[in-house]
This record gives structure tokens, sequence and C-alpha cells, in this order.
């Protein structure tokens, strides 16, 4: 049969392959979620600075 | 079909699924090294203004400045993909290698142009974030799109989106503008032109193959090597304004005159070059450039910094 002649690196690539687009993804939102949570802390800190000017 | 869009067809067709993009490809996405001549003249012009401003406001200022240029220098990764795909110097961007979808970085780009200038607004003030939105519309339409393939003036006008930064760094702090960061954005208006023609004298061929008509492609190379020494002492004449009208004082001048002359004689020797020996001294000049633009500006900062401090 076709299959018994794939070698057993042609069958953990696609495994491979979704890990490593898995671990990317990850790092991507990991990123976003840094990215969006700085972006509140400085809008509170700026709010702050701008209501002790006014 | 225009051959843009056969060029564009090919290369989008080419290009491997976008979930091979990195965080690293989207930081490339925002030109870095371009960004961080503009964070740093931006700065310059924060600290370069009378009155007092927040550090953290300043970061912020910073910071949307910063952001701005990356969403603009997105922009325009996208719309130069298929350029970018034929040049040596920008084969390797995200685009052309696949590692970012065309879409992807247009919405990218245009995420963070709005959002930089939506936060300068409500941080600073309005006149910074228009300035901001100038800068980054003048980059995009101005430049980008409409220059770039038309004329070989291209990067004359367009440079002045390169030289927005002081000007909204003064904003973020004045509110308004005022002679002096206009003779800031003189200074990098004049400095753009010899330094983007020192690199297309050496890499010609590369926008030859592009159809990009850089001056020495659509003009040649003995006038380019005209125009850059011409460009420099204006540029000289520019940097020396701020000491004129008595915006700075010893240590800017002295540095400003320094400066000038080392520019003056890299432009001078590339005037004097043949054709045939032109890349050493192109390449020298192009990077006496960066140096030269950093350390005026890094010489304004520090002859305004006493005059800051008691502000901060």
């Amino acid at each position: 049969m076709a299959m018994d002649d794939q070698s057993p690196d042609d069958e953990q690539s696609p495994d491979r392959d979704g890990r490593n687009l898995h671990r990317r993804k990850r790092v991507q939102n990991f990123v976003l979620l840094a990215v969006l949570v700085s972006f509140v802390v400085l809008v509170y800190f700026v709010s702050i600075v701008r209501m002790g000017a006014d | 079909m225009s051959d843009r869009s056969l060029t564009l067809g090919v290369n989008e067709a080419l290009a491997p699924e976008a979930s091979e993009a990195r965080v690293s490809d989207y930081f490339a996405l925002l030109k870095p090294r371009v960004m961080t001549l503009v964070v740093f003249t931006g700065f310059a012009g924060i600290l370069a203004a009378p009155g007092p401003l927040h550090p953290l406001l300043a970061a912020v200022a910073v910071l949307c400045i910063a952001v701005a240029a990356g969403g603009a220098g997105a922009i325009n990764m996208w719309y130069d993909r298929d350029i970018d795909a034929i040049m040596r110097r920008t084969k390797s961007r995200p685009i052309p290698r696949g590692r970012v979808e065309a879409p992807e970085a247009l919405s990218f780009g245009v995420v963070l142009s709005l959002f930089s200038v939506m936060v300068m607004g409500l941080a600073l003030n309005w006149t910074a974030a228009a300035l901001l939105a100038l800068a980054n519309g003048f980059y995009v339409f101005v430049y980008t799109v409409w220059l770039k393939r038309r004329t070989s003036q291209n990067i004359v006008i367009g440079g002045a989106a390169g030289a927005f930064p002081p000007m909204i760094g003064w904003a973020a702090v004045t509110g308004g503008l005022a002679l002096e960061p206009l003779l800031l954005f003189l200074i990098i208006f004049a400095w753009t032109p010899p330094h983007f023609w020192a690199l297309a004298l050496y890499r010609a061929t590369d926008y030859a193959k592009a159809g990009v008509p850089m001056l020495p492609v659509a003009s040649g190379t003995r006038h380019t090597q005209k125009q850059i020494l011409l460009y420099t002492v204006l540029m000289a004449a520019a940097a020396m304004s701020p000491v004129a009208i008595g915006m700075t004082g010893w240590i800017y001048g002295l540095s400003a005159g320094v400066l000038n002359l080392l520019f003056l004689i890299c432009a001078w020797r590339l005037y004097r070059t043949e054709e045939s020996e032109l890349e050493k001294p192109a390449r020298q000049t192009f990077g006496f450039s960066i140096l030269y633009l950093f350390a005026l500006f890094a010489a304004l900062i520090v002859d305004r910094a006493p005059t800051v401090g008691s502000f901060w």
C-alpha cells in the first residue's frame, strides 16, 4: 500500500507543521495581548496626568 | 492590464500561506531603521520646544510618531510589493518573501496609522495629531503612490514626509508651530536628496530594473553627482540657520560647522569621482549622511538640554 511506503519523517511532518503553526499563533496572540494590556495601562496613566494638568 | 498589475498577479500567486508570518515579520514591516531616524528627530523637536511637557506625555508623543512612521512604512511595503520583489535591496522584505499577505500588511499599516493619530490627538493635542496625519498621508499618497514611479524629483518633494517629525514634536509640546521647527523641517528636507541619491548611485541598476526613475536612472550619474553637491550646500546653509536666529548656542553651532564641512568633503569627493569608481564614495556619502543627521540632532538636544531641564 502507498501508506506503507511513507517514511516516518513524512508521517510526522504534518504534525510538526501543525505544532509550529500552533506555536507561532500562540506567540502572536501573547504579543497582541501584551500590546493591548500596555495600551490600557498607558491610557490609564495618560488620563491621570491629563486630569492632574487640568 | 498594466505592468504593475501583471507583476502583482505573479507575485501574489507565488506567495506562500500567510501562516508563515512571525512577530518579527510584522516588526520588519515597520521599517525599523527608518523609524529610528524619525523617532530621534521627533524627540529632538520635543526637546527643542519651549514649555513644559510631562515625561509620560513626551514618551507617548514619541511612541505615536514611531508607530505612525511604522504604519506608513507598512502601507509603503504593501503598495511597492511588486518592485520590492525585483530589487535586491528589498526582495527579502516580508511581503515579497511571502511571510505576510499583502492585504494583511495594508490593514496593519492603516490600523497603526489611524491609532497613532488618534492617540496623539487625545493624549497631546490635535495640532500635533493633524501634522502626524499629514506626514503619513504625504508619505503614502504623495510620495509612494504619486511621485515615486513618475518623476526623478520623487524624493525631493516626497522627502518632506520624513522632515515632519521635529515639527510634530514641537507641536506636541506647544500646540502650535513657529519659525524654529520650520527650520528643523528645512534641514531634513534639504538633507534627504543627497542621502537618497548617494544610495541610488550605487543601486542604480536595481532601480532601473524595477522601473523607478531615481535621478541616476533618469538623468545619469554625472547630473546626480552635481545635484548631490548642490543640495549638500543648501543643506549646510539650512543647518546653520538655527544658529543665525539664536535658537541654538555654540555647542550646536560648532557641531553643525564640523559636520557640514565633513559632508561637503564627501559630496565634493563624490562629485570628482569617475563614473566607473563611484560605488565606494557613494556608499561613504550615504553612510555619512545618516551619521550626520543623528549627530546634528544630538548636538541640538545637548545644546537645548539646560533649557529643557528646568521645565521637567
